[in-house]
Order: C-alpha cells, then structure tokens, then sequence
C-alpha cells in the first residue's frame, strides 16, 4: 500500500506484546499493506514493552524490527493532523491525547491509559487485550474508544484472509499459552481453529472501511485493498 | 544540563531511579543525558520523586529550568547526601517517595481528591501555640491542642493502638520498613507532586520494637508539623552520650521530644494507670513497670524518663528501674512485644499468614514494607472496579505477576 493510511489502530501493550512474542510482527505490515491499516503506538506503550522484564529479551529486538520498518509508528504531531483529516474529526493534539490519558491512568496503567485516550480523541479502534482495564473506565464513566479489537482479533482475521494458515495459527496459540499469556477461553482447551468456532472474532472485511456504532465490543470491518494471498498465488 | 545532573545532585543513582519507577534501565539512561525525551507521564512521577517540577526533567526545557532553579532537588535528598547515609537509606526514601505519589493518585481515583485534612488539623495544632514559649512548653502545648482535636488520650487509654490509623485516616503517610545498618531510626518529609504533597512519615523498623516506633512516629509528627519550611527532618539512631545530648539540645528536637511524650504518655495517664492498677510510680516493679508500657504502648526507657521529667521519681529510682529487666513480664502483656515466630504460635498460622509476604515492594531489589491499610484500600479499588488489576499492581510497586500471586481472589473476583 502507498500513500497515506484509511484507519489507525493504536495498540496497547499487552496485545502488541504478545504478536512481537509470537514472533508475527508482519502482520502489522499486512494489515498496512492489503488493509490501510495504519498501526500506532504511544510513547508510554514503547516504555512499558522496552521495560518488560519478562520476555524483554523476545520482545525488544521484534520491536526494534517493527519500528524500523515502520510496520508500527510512535504517534507523533504530524501523524495526527493526517489521522484527523481521515476520520474527518476536528484538530487532535498531543497535548490533547496526554491531557485525556493523565486522566485515564489515574484508575488504569499508563500504557493503556494513553492508548484508549488517543483511540477515543481519533475516533479509532484500540488494541488490547485488558477486559479489566476496560471495565474499570467504564466504570468510572470515561468514554472508551469506537472498538476494542484484541491481539486474536488480529491472529484470527488474518488467519481467515489466508495469511496465517492453520499450522502458524496453532504455533501462535501453543507459544502464548507456554508464557501463560491471556488467550481466548474457547482456545485454552482445543485447537486455534476449533477454539475460533465458539469464539467471535470482532475484525472482518466488508465494502468499506467501518465500526459498528452500538458499542466498543462490536465488530469492525476493513476493506481489503489488494487481492486474497490465494487469488495471488493462483495469478487471478 | 540533563536529568542525570538532578539525580546526581540528589545522590541517587541512574539505575536506582529507573528500576524504583520500573523503567528498562537503558531507555532511561537516554532519558537521563537528553538523547530521547521522557513520556510526560514518567516525568511526572520522576518529577515527584526527586521533588522538582516535571517540566524541569523534560529534555528541552532543562537549560530553562537550570536557570530559573527548579531542577534541584528537594531538601530531603540534600540531607541524605551526608556521609552517615548511605545507598540504602537514599533508595529507600526513593520507595517512599513514589508511595506517595501513589498514594496520591489512589485517593484522586478513589474519592477524587487527595486526602488533605492534615493541613487543617496542623493549623489549628499551630494556632494554639505560644511561639515566645519554651521549646518543650511549645511541645506540649502542641501535644494538648492535637490530643483535644484528635481522639489521643481519650477514655483514660493510650493512644498507640490508634495514632497509625488515626494519622493515617488525615492523609499523612506513616511507612514503618527495615533498612538494615542504616543510622536512619526515623524521618519526615514532604511527598507528592508540589501541589498536592501531604506530610509522610519514615520509621526504620531494623532492630526496633513497636514501643520505640511509637515514640518516633509521634516525634516525626512535631517535625512535620512544626517544621514544615524545613522540607525535611531526618532522625538517626542516638546510640552513644555525645550524640545523644548533641541532637537533644536542638531546639527543634526538644520540642519534637516534648511533642510526642505529652501525646502518649501525659501525667494524667501515668496517674490513671496506677490508680486502676493499685500502684504508685515510686513502687513499681517489673511486673507494673511492664504494665505501664503495655499500657500506654511506650517503650521502657522513655517511660522511666517521662517519670523522671514529672518528678515522679528521683534520679536513683530512675536508674533503677532503666536497669529493669521487663521483657518476660511484656511479653506476658501484649503481643506487641512477641517476635514473629512466638506470634505466629500464638495466634495461629492462618491468621498470622493472612498479610504474611504480601506487603513488600518487588518493583527494584530494594523493598519496603507497605502499610496493611494501604495495600487494603488499593485491593478495594480494585473490586469496586475504581481501578484496574494493573494499576492497583502499580500502586503496590510490584509486577503484575506478583500480584496475581499474591491476590488471586481478588483477581478472580473482577475478571471473568
């Protein structure tokens, strides 16, 4: 994909942690690439996954890597004049997104503080995977963003656009649950694939680019900007 | 200029900084020379540990900040570069300072604001203070007027069992932790971001008995109260005469002394206690002398100077009883004076293990003990989904593991 982004997606700690765990931080270049998805992260989430003292050792040279090629971006001024063109929101600034976050991490961590604020002020999706976190805002009545999409969603999305066949899929699974990370309920005792069937994924593709707007827990759609990889691999 | 020239101003050093706000020590170290710019967030709780403005520890602003003197640090890390502190004392007033800055941030998640009823309190305590008195007049007219607007001395009881909670419940910050070979036995200073600091409290706990604490937390009052321009007061362990007398002819000592003696153990008290006991001061025995300091939770030696200082008894008497041996005869009177092992078989392992391990930070390799009503009202928040399993973590200093560990019911409580 050239050119300027449809969406951003601004990843909390926890979900971006596990895909660099799992070693999958190509997916975010797919999702830029094939889906103009535009991922991004915030200053307090790159300290908190610098500062892992568990797994630090996976986790920092996979996001060195994913910096570098810049299949994720620390959130800066000028990315957010673009963002708020295309979300078709007013002026968002940094100062904006530090105000609203310094509130929020009075009742959650810092990571996901800044991450859910900026979604919020942008009108985007955040990725984590903290139902507690999310719980607790509101429960304090601060607003949340548009979708909450998890480190699954991604796995598992991708995996139904063919990018991840089931072979990666269940590696993904078997090295998260050797780190005791979070996984779907449904997962923890069968298979990814089985496990998918009783579980909803909330990201899918549709004609455009969109969030349902009944709450935070619902699906949002990506429009596919190139072909399915097995449209490619056959030259149709 | 940078971030690092504050923190060596102050003592510190760059690794214990970064690991007491759990930072990977090499991401801070950018920080610290000005190559990559700290998260305001960050800043903030750096800014509240060493005591300068966050804006004085952001990269651009430091040239500007050097000149106008906010960059430098509080007075309390001024103190601690004497030669009889060490690495370990600085470090763990580091720990102390980031408790209260979270317990700041608690009290703001949990009832909207930080709890700042000390600052009226210790107004009216100064407003019935004659300043032209005597040092120890001061003292006490201190103790009389905060016993008056407390519930200290009321019923004809001692005040120890209650002055944590008490003190606590007004928003200053009482941390009783070991720091083992430190000369420090007690401090008190001013923690939180500058417009919100609240008094906190430091005991060392090392090789001190509950008695004796009781007595340095009500001493640190006085100097919170008294000694508020100063920023800071830090007591160390008189353990030889020369030292003794040369802290106590300080002005500011004598009436600290006075403070927390008149608090706890007034004349009247002393009196009540002999009369409901059938004794009189100039008689007592082991078992009555041990009696008195269950009584009004005070430790032996003070006691018999707080005898001494009401001429209750002579200079002789005095000495006699000092020579005293009461240990056997306490332990019989209070659990308070049991060590862990005669505790835990006293009253039971599952109810000894309840908050067994459970306290101390984990967050850097040097830990304090977190106060019970602390960590209890930040596992509150967390069922009443004030704040998340996550923050709470944060706020007890220890990684998220740890907590899951130490908690799981209250983890299985608010996740599904």
């Amino acid at each position: 994909m050239s050119g300027e982004p449809d969406v951003a997606f601004i990843f909390d700690t926890d979900a971006l942690a596990q895909i660099l765990m799992a070693q999958q931080q190509n997916l975010l270049n797919i999702l830029r690439q094939d889906f103009g998805v535009g991922c991004f992260i915030m200053m307090e989430v790159e300290v908190e996954l610098r500062s892992k003292p568990k797994f630090s050792g996976l986790i920092k040279p996979a996001l060195e890597k994913a910096l570098k090629s810049g299949w994720i971006k620390l959130l800066t001024a000028s990315d957010l004049e673009q963002l708020a063109c295309l979300q078709g929101q007013g002026p968002v600034t940094l100062a904006d997104i530090r105000a609203l976050g310094a509130e929020y991490a009075l009742y959650v961590q810092r990571g996901e503080a800044y991450t859910h604020a900026a979604a919020v002020l942008l009108g985007s999706p955040a990725i984590s995977n903290d139902l507690n976190a999310i719980r607790v805002l509101e429960s304090n009545g601060k607003a949340l963003p548009p979708t909450v999409l998890r480190s699954f969603d991604m796995f598992a999305f991708l995996h139904l656009e063919e990018y991840l066949d089931v072979k990666s899929v269940e590696q993904i699974r078997t090295i998260l649950m050797s780190y005791s990370e979070w996984i779907p309920a449904p997962m923890r005792t069968s298979s990814f694939v089985q496990g998918l069937a009783g579980w909803d994924c909330r990201l899918s593709t549709s004609l455009a680019t969109s969030a349902s707007a009944s709450g935070w827990a619902e699906n949002f759609y990506l429009k596919r900007k190139t072909q399915r990889p097995s449209q490619n691999a056959d030259g149709s | 200029m940078s971030l690092r020239t504050v923190i060596d101003g102050a003592g510190l050093t760059l690794s214990a900084c970064a690991s007491t706000i759990g930072v990977d020590h090499e991401l801070f170290q950018q920080w610290a020379d000005g190559k990559r710019e700290m998260p305001p967030a960050y800043a903030t709780v750096m800014a509240a540990l060493l005591g300068v403005k966050p804006e004085a520890l952001m990269a651009k602003p430091m040239a500007q900040a050097r000149k106008s003197g906010i960059d430098e640090p509080s007075a309390i890390w001024f103190k601690l570069r004497g030669h009889e502190f060490g690495d370990a004392d600085r470090e763990s007033i580091l720990l102390v300072r980031h408790l209260g800055h979270n317990a700041n941030q608690l009290e703001k998640s949990v009832a909207g604001q930080a709890n700042r009823s000390w600052s009226i309190l210790f107004k009216d305590v100064l407003e019935n203070i004659d300043l032209q008195a005597s040092p120890q007049s001061q003292g006490r007219q201190a103790a009389r007027a905060f016993c008056g607007l407390t519930q200290f001395g009321g019923g004809g009881r001692g005040s120890s069992e209650i002055l944590r909670g008490n003190l606590r419940s007004r928003g200053i910050l009482i941390i009783e932790s070991p720091i083992p070979h430190s000369q420090m036995e007690g401090c008190s200073f001013l923690v939180g971001e500058s417009t919100q600091e609240r008094p906190c409290i430091f005991v060392n706990t090392f090789k001190s008995t509950w008695f004796r604490r009781n007595v340095v937390i009500m001493h640190e009052l006085a100097h919170a109260l008294f000694d508020q321009n100063a920023g800071v007061e830090i007591d160390i362990v008189a353990n030889d005469e020369r030292h003794s007398n040369l802290r106590k002819d300080e002005l500011t000592e004598a009436r600290a002394e006075s403070f927390a003696r008149e608090c706890l153990l007034p004349a009247k008290l002393i009196l009540s206690f002999c009369s409901q006991n059938g004794v009189r001061p100039n008689k007592l025995t082991a078992q009555s002398l041990a009696g008195l300091v269950a009584f009004s939770g005070v430790e032996k030696k003070t006691v018999v100077e707080i005898l001494r200082h009401n001429e209750f008894i002579d200079d002789v008497l005095a000495t006699q009883y000092q020579s005293l041996d009461i240990s056997t005869e306490l332990r019989e009177q209070s659990d308070r004076a049991l060590g862990t092992k005669e505790f835990i078989e006293k009253v039971g392992l599952d109810v000894a293990a309840s908050w067994l391990n459970k306290r101390f930070t984990t967050i850097s390799s040097r830990k304090i003990l977190l106060p019970v009503t602390y960590v209890k009202s930040v596992l509150e928040a967390v069922k009443t989904f004030k704040i998340s399993i996550g923050k709470a973590a944060e706020l007890l200093m220890v990684d998220i593991d740890t907590f899951y560990s130490r908690f799981p019911e209250v983890v299985s409580e608010v996740t599904e």
